[in-house]
């Protein structure tokens, strides 16, 4: 699969290397058009212990590292500039899934989108929109 | 005023972080328990998020991951209205209604990386708190906020309790 295909030179897997992206346990699957990112839930990533709900930083740290993730699938080490998250639905605590698309890969930044959901891919729950600074 | 669960009375302009300590024990919001964050009690809404290893993002840089402060400054906007959604059941002489917030959406922009080994401060005001949207901005530092690491912008929607679910006393928004 050429989509996933790491650049010799980027070194260990993102989501590996990162330590926050552990601490959340952020991993990626193998999609039909690419990879996927998931999020297993764990009770420390509540938010809203009423609700209950995943607390909005998980849902946006987790897009981000899908993002970020994306763009490590494609060789390239990049840094935030900017994101955007919608949140569209209650975050529930069951797995998460997200899956990101680069709109742009320029020299010097990227746009990437990135949109998210739980049970049914049709009703998303998240959606992001950043530039990332590419770095190597 | 109004009533917290100890019962003593607190006046609406008392520092946010106050009340939140005890508000965050009894949500047991269990990301910024997980997370490590501090309330800060000589600012409105500000809470640290302490350095960590475990918490870092890219190793290359040695700072704390964005999510971190993304996580940080979304959960001082919600203390942000909070302590408006006080002032305005206080200006109106009415009891808070027990009820949550629902982030519509969020804008982080990093404006540089968190130095490496170094604890963040996130802090933030309510712009606008119309009948039930309320307009936020947040702001991140290490060590004074004219020297910021990022700043956020997002529009929450407030909200009442869904049907059938039963607010924990001393529960409040």
């Amino acid at each position: 699969m050429s989509e996933g295909a790491r650049h010799p030179s980027a070194g260990p897997a993102l989501l590996a290397a990162w330590p926050y992206a552990r601490f959340l346990g952020v991993r990626l699957e193998a999609g039909e058009a690419g990879p996927i990112a998931v999020l297993p839930f764990d009770p420390k990533l509540i938010g809203n212990p009423i609700l209950p709900a995943l607390h909005g930083g998980v849902v946006a740290s987790f897009l981000e590292l899908a993002a970020l993730a994306r763009l490590d699938a494609e060789g390239r080490r990049a840094r935030t500039i900017d994101i955007t998250v919608d949140y569209l639905r209650p975050a529930r605590p069951v797995a998460f899934y997200a899956e990101a698309r680069i709109l742009k890969l320029g020299r010097r930044a990227a746009n990437v989108a990135v949109e998210a959901w739980q049970d049914d891919k049709a009703s998303p729950v998240a959606a992001l929109r950043g530039h990332f600074m590419i770095l190597s | 005023m109004t009533e917290e669960p100890n019962g003593e009375p607190r006046a609406a302009q008392e520092p946010m972080s106050d009340i939140v300590r005890g508000d965050l024990a009894a949500r047991g919001t269990a990301l910024s328990l997980a997370l490590g964050f501090e309330t800060l009690t000589d600012r409105a809404c500000a809470m640290r998020a302490p350095f960590r290893a475990d918490l870092v993002g890219d190793p290359a840089e040695g700072g704390l991951a964005g999510g971190v402060i993304f996580a940080l400054l979304d959960q001082t906007c919600g203390m942000a209205i909070s302590h408006a959604l006080r002032a305005r059941a206080e200006a109106e002489g009415r009891e808070l209604r027990p009820g949550g917030m629902a982030t519509l959406d969020f804008r982080l922009d990093h404006i540089r990386p968190p130095r490496p080994g170094a604890a963040v401060i996130g802090e933030a005001e309510c712009l606008r708190l119309t009948g039930d949207i309320a307009v936020v901005r947040g702001w991140a530092y290490e060590d004074a906020a004219s020297d910021p690491i990022a700043a956020a912008q997002a529009a929450f929607m407030i909200t009442n309790l869904p049907p059938g679910v039963v607010a924990p006393q001393g529960w409040r928004a």
